[in-house]
């Protein structure tokens, strides 16, 4: 037993048995002409408990007699009470009409699983956001709060807020950083797509596929690769970049390593940044804007062509707003995305330079606390807010770009 | 009577001598790190050679997946018998670790520096294998000493000697970038360890007397701080070209970029890399003021765990492994480390066979004597990494002066107190 992971165990039984015992049993009980909802918590509950009960003893009784054997016989435990409620509950004669085993039967797992691997996460987030919680640190019986790991209220908002101490000073370099950094990537990315998707809806259908492609590539090809080749663009002594300028007689510019290195007060390497975000990142929404422009009818564009439209006007007074729906969209998930930028960010900067770090963005600061200097509690409650400032961006864009009417 | 008392004395003896022989598993986590693992199977294998009652397997992780097993494992009380620990971090696993029995092993057989690390509110918890250094020594190219006109391999009597030799060494391009750096110091390590050796041989101190604070805004400091900053308005290292994120010192030498460049010796082994790179050495620095008084991180060494059901054997099996001259000998010699027993350094025939092995380690062993233990710190790599070397490195980029990032790294290491 000393070289099993019990605890490991403990989930693999927990899922398997939850799972399938929620999924096979309203399959029966619907074909017994039983409630399948109540089959599916019921068979939730009896293989829950029974996989982690029967699963023990199985490995504890099998462990010393065949060890290799044991732990994959362990898997069985939940079986031990789920085929007697499966082959001996009884049929009953009333029929429910509408036969729901496999919705119940597909619903319920899926549910479970959210639960267990979503739902209880993010609770769990939210909670540590209030305690002074690290993993190395013997806490309380519940989940490892308290004791060693504090509560402390409202203590981390408090210091974000004031930006007080070290924490609170990185904390709202990484906010201001996180801002900037969608504050020039949304519009970027929407004034680059836009255009761009009506020119290629116009041209012809092969070439259409070909341009998609090409621009699409970007998007499916790995971020580490992609913050790679930038970083030998940008490289300042042997970038491509730094030997176009010295080309042209300007001076080479430490794009990613310079802290002095700025254009118009945004540090040189928060641009930089963006620029190989947005080549990786724009034809995802290309692609959007390319399938939104081929369901505008063709009708709108031909009667303003005829009452005299020029083809910018076109563009402007039909096209642009019938596209509102799909603006609003692909506004929401770049605001996402950005918030979310942390592999690219990691790779070429590690959030520098500079002491604050002028690339440090929100996720890089939960990231670091997190792992590197296992203050969770902390991590949770910047990632806590960082939730709470892309649900309240998402609602302000759904109400600046709400259409009343479709086409 | 009498026989009744020899008869139940000679069952209790039968008992123990049985009960001695009992068999005993032990587990033994360790980094993936093929020298170390070889050095570390070797000792094992020898140990149940002696013990045949005793097994113990060895376990071993990827680096950053080992740092992450042991936080969860140890609050779980899940972790093996005997773990491979950095020095300067045992202190933060200490309450989970078992400390020495009285009178294992004698700790004066250890450098000062390596052992410290393993000590923790007076109780030792476990045996360094290695004296790590980082500050001391520096590599030195042949060739580009020898292009320069400079005398190979160097012998610096003073810093003032040093500084000459780095300027004359660093190089410029046609576009005005620095092609070699005289003197590479501006990874953070090299940044860290030179600012915490240079305020020692200054006459200075980081830590206030009760080790309960550091004291960074200090004239020793100062002086340091300036010297560093001297280097970068002399010309010898560009820190915008030349740090962790760019031109990182072990590539930068070994790539030609850098004339000398301040690492711990184990970064002579990158050379396998680089198999076209010409002659070079690794000679020791001039001190930056008084005695060559350097800080050094606790080496890799060997711990027990608290939960170990067989403790003794664990401990038994560290005094072998670490305070045993023969077998820490051998562990040295085939991780290639620096050995943590000062009788391998001070010992001629142990000397020379580790200087076999590594020739290089001849600058080094002079200096051991005046290594000391960073110190018991809060939270030693967000002190090092994210508050020293940043400032002093913007301070070396001429974007903060060197006052400011005093006052800085004093507040902001002491806010890692809690």
């Amino acid at each position: 037993m000393e070289n099993v992971d019990l605890q490991a165990f403990t989930l693999y039984w927990l899922v398997i048995w939850a799972v399938l015992g929620s999924a096979i049993t309203p399959l029966i009980f619907d074909h017994k002409h039983r409630s399948p909802w109540r089959g599916a918590l019921l068979g939730l509950v009896v293989g829950a408990a029974s996989g982690q009960l029967f699963g023990r003893v199985i490995l504890v009784l099998l462990m010393p007699v065949v060890p290799q054997l044991a732990t994959w016989l362990s898997m069985l435990g939940g079986l031990v009470l789920l085929l007697p409620l499966w082959m001996f509950v009884k049929p009953v004669q009333q029929t429910s009409p509408a036969h729901q085993g496999f919705v119940a039967g597909t619903i319920t797992p899926l549910t479970f699983y959210l639960l267990l691997l979503s739902v209880f996460p993010l609770a769990w987030a939210l909670l540590l956001a209030f305690f002074d919680y690290s993993p190395r640190r013997a806490g309380g019986p519940i989940l490892g709060l308290g004791e060693g790991n504090p509560f402390v209220g409202l203590q981390y908002f408090q210091t974000m807020i004031s930006g007080e101490g070290r924490d609170g000073l990185i904390f709202q370099n990484s906010f201001r950083n996180t801002l900037l950094f969608t504050a020039l990537v949304v519009p970027i990315n929407m004034l680059i797509t836009i255009p761009l998707a009506a020119m290629i809806e116009s041209v012809h259908s092969f070439m259409k596929t070909v341009f998609r492609t090409i621009y699409f590539l970007p998007v499916v090809t790995s971020s580490v690769g992609v913050a790679v080749m930038w970083g030998y663009i940008y490289n300042t002594q042997y970038g491509l970049l730094n030997g176009v300028l010295s080309s042209v007689g300007i001076q080479p510019i430490g794009w990613l390593q310079d802290p002095r290195a700025n254009l118009l007060g945004v540090p040189a390497a928060l641009i930089a940044v963006v620029i190989a975000y947005l080549w990786q990142d724009f034809g995802y929404n290309l692609v959007i804007f390319i399938a939104a422009l081929q369901n505008i009818p063709d009708q709108m564009k031909e009667a303003a062509r005829v009452d005299g439209a020029s083809p910018l006007q076109v563009f402007w007074y039909i096209t642009l707003p019938l596209l509102r729906p799909t603006i609003l969209v692909t506004s929401v998930l770049t605001v996402i995305s950005s918030f979310q930028v942390f592999d690219l960010i990691q790779v070429m900067t590690q959030g520098g330079p500079g002491r604050i770090g002028q690339t440090r963005v929100l996720v890089l600061d939960i990231y670091e606390n997190a792992f590197r200097f296992e203050k969770m509690g902390w991590a949770a409650s910047i990632s806590v807010v960082m939730f709470l400032v892309v649900a309240l961006l998402t609602i302000i864009q759904t109400r600046v770009l709400r259409t009343q009417w479709e086409y | 009577m009498r026989k009744l008392l020899i008869t139940i004395l000679f069952l209790m003896l039968t008992v123990t001598v049985v009960s001695a022989q009992e068999p005993v598993t032990l587990r033994l986590w360790a980094h993936q790190e093929g020298a170390f693992n070889a050095g570390t199977q070797a000792l094992i294998d020898a140990y149940m050679a002696e013990n045949p009652n005793v097994t113990i397997q060895m376990e071993t992780f990827a680096y950053d997946l080992y740092i992450q097993t042991l936080q969860t494992a140890l609050p779980a009380g899940d972790e093996a018998d005997i773990l491979a620990l950095f020095g300067s971090w045992v202190c933060s696993y200490a309450d989970r670790l078992a400390p020495m029995p009285e009178g294992v092993v004698d700790t004066s057989l250890f450098f000062e520096a390596a052992l410290d690390g393993y000590t923790c509110n007076e109780g030792v918890y476990g045996l360094p294998q290695e004296f790590n250094l980082e500050y001391g020594a520096v590599l030195v190219n042949k060739s580009q000493f020898e292009a320069a006109g400079l005398t190979y391999p160097p012998a610096w009597a003073d810093w003032e000697a040093f500084i000459a030799d780095a300027k004359a060494l660093a190089q410029t391009g046609n576009d005005g970038l620095m092609s070699v750096a005289g003197y590479h110091f501006t990874n953070a390590d090299a940044v860290t360890f030179s600012f915490l050796a240079g305020i020692l041989q200054n006459g200075g101190d980081y830590w206030n007397e009760d080790r309960t604070a550091f004291t960074f805004n200090t004239d020793a400091a100062r002086t340091t701080l300036n010297q560093m900053v001297r280097m970068v308005e002399e010309g010898i290292v560009d820190p915008v070209l030349f740090n962790d994120s760019a031109n990182w010192g072990g590539n930068a030498f070994f790539t030609g970029q850098a004339a000398i460049t301040l690492i711990g010796p184990w970064a002579v082994y990158l050379k396998e890399d680089f198999p076209d790179f010409g002659e070079f050495d690794y000679v020791a620095l001039p001190s930056f003021g008084g005695e060559p008084h350097f800080a050094a991180d606790s080496g890799w060494g060997l711990t027990v765990s608290q939960n170990s059901a067989a403790s003794d054997v664990a401990w038994d099996f560290l005094k072998f492994a670490a305070a045993t001259s023969e077998n820490a000998l051998e562990w040295n010699k085939t991780s290639h480390t620096i050995p943590a027993l000062r009788s391998l350094v001070e010992d001629e025939a142990a000397r020379d066979a580790i200087l076999a092995d590594a020739p290089w380690l001849g600058s080094v062993f002079p200096l051991l004597p005046y290594g000391r233990y960073i110190g018991d710190m809060p939270d030693r790599d967000l002190a090092f990494y994210d508050i020293i070397y940043p400032y002093i490195l913007d301070t070396l980029q001429g974007v903060m002066s060197a006052d400011e990032a005093l006052i800085l790294i004093e507040e902001d290491t002491n806010s890692t107190f809690g």
